[in-house]
């Protein structure tokens, strides 16, 4: 990659204006960025910032933007609030030495398809913090294009939902065939299906299926499931057609739903 | 661009694009003992230490290095000479290419992972990649180096 100025700001103020007013290239990770071969005139390093953290801030865990997807393995307060659902979809990530590079901003940022975190997080409903912006819906923000530069400050998870994660992979170290997060909270179920291998979606429709009901039985978790493979698209690639796709997805939606019940 | 960094202790200057992965600047700094395989951060051929922490340097721009210390496998060459040992005993490799990468990493995990187990031991050396050995080997020897560690 061509970089003309490499800039490595110390305040978020300072990122911000390179980012915004100067129009820079964010390197979060820079792990998929390094690939893309692009040029730029300004790349503005993220790793100088205080933004390797989680917090546990009361109703809900604040993701710093640069936290390492090692981090969100590891971490036993993300493990203490929901689980193991961040270490399930982190884990399979290539190896360590790459999950110490990969940060969960940059895993947002660039819309990955292939990301599991994404799927996890949007089936948590999480909502990003834009600094000098609103609070977002993580799923708002996948839908919507992208409209000028922004500046991703950290991810904000709602304590109290009940989740699991679900992958299938050709081996186990590799991106997903397809993934699945299931989610029970406030009442209500979110269902998101990722690596189609377009990017996570949530299946309305499999929600429905479920209803309110908290515990729900194998034959309503497979409805569910069943509900996603038809309502969602799917595409061909490398690792799976759009046909094996679909029928994976009623059964990992199946058993995610399951798991979130237990 | 100058680029400056401490590497096995020692302060160097290196002239390159900061978007240059690490790997091929260290390499062109005379670091050849950094070993460069899938380029995509998949084999861990191509791992050091940065401010500790190991990564793959063909994922790590030059500019993140710029002020910060990266350790090869010439700078743990104490560490790294006893856990050869252990992978000459148990004939844990062949060709030797992904010794440097893999020895840093199990060193990295003598320090993160206080008594790990086998299945944590296969899922922190994961991304290392070795296609003369066929990992048997490599998991006898970073047993028994551990537990020598230990004793």
């Amino acid at each position: 990659m061509e970089i003309g100025r490499y800039e490595r700001p110390k305040t978020m103020d300072e990122a911000y204006s390179l980012i915004v007013k100067e129009r820079g290239l964010p390197i979060a990770g820079g792990a998929w960025t390094h690939l893309t071969m692009k040029k730029t005139a300004l790349a503005v390093d993220l790793s100088g910032l205080e933004l390797r953290y989680i917090r546990d801030a009361g109703d809900a865990m604040e993701i710093g933007a640069m936290t390492t997807a090692r981090d969100l393995e590891t971490s036993s307060l993300l493990e203490a609030a929901f689980g193991k659902v961040f270490n399930e979809a982190t884990s399979h990530l290539v190896g360590v030495q790459l999950r110490n590079v990969i940060t969960a901003g940059g895993s947002v940022a660039g819309k990955f398809g292939f990301s599991d975190l994404v799927t996890v997080l949007m089936a948590m409903n999480a909502s990003l913090r834009f600094y000098g912006g609103a609070m977002v819906d993580i799923s708002r923000f996948l839908a919507a294009p992208k409209e000028g530069p922004f500046f991703l400050e950290k991810i904000v998870v709602k304590k109290g939902a009940k989740a699991a994660f679900q992958s299938l992979r050709v081996t186990k170290n590799d991106f997903a065939v397809l993934n699945a997060g299931a989610v029970f909270a406030d009442g209500g179920w979110r269902i998101a299906v990722g690596a189609r291998p377009a990017a996570s979606w949530l299946s309305l429709s499999a929600a429905d299926a479920l209803g309110r009901e908290g515990a729900p039985t194998m034959e309503a978790a497979g409805r569910a499931g069943d509900a996603a493979a038809a309502e969602l698209s799917f595409g061909d690639d490398t690792r799976g057609s759009a046909e094996y796709r679909r029928a994976v997805c009623a059964v990992l939606v199946k058993r995610a739903v399951m798991e979130a019940s237990r | 661009m100058i680029i400056n960094m401490k590497v096995n202790g020692k302060s160097i200057g290196v002239e390159c694009d900061p978007g240059d992965p690490l790997v091929d600047v260290l390499r062109a700094a005379g670091y050849t003992e950094v070993k460069k395989g899938c380029g995509t951060g998949n084999c861990g051929l191509c791992t050091v230490l940065l401010d500790g922490i190991p990564v793959p340097s063909c994922s790590v721009f030059a500019g993140r290095a710029a002020d910060r210390a990266i350790t090869t496998i010439r700078g743990v060459e104490k560490e790294a000479t006893e856990l050869a040992k252990f992978i000459t005993a148990e004939g844990a490799e062949q060709c030797g290419f992904c010794s440097p990468g893999f020895a840093l990493m199990v060193l990295a995990m003598r320090k993160e992972l206080s008594s790990p187990t086998d299945a944590e031991i296969r899922h922190y050396l994961a991304g290392n990649l070795c296609r003369c050995s066929g990992y048997e080997g490599h998991l006898r020897a970073v047993r028994k180096f551990l537990e020598a560690g230990r004793e």
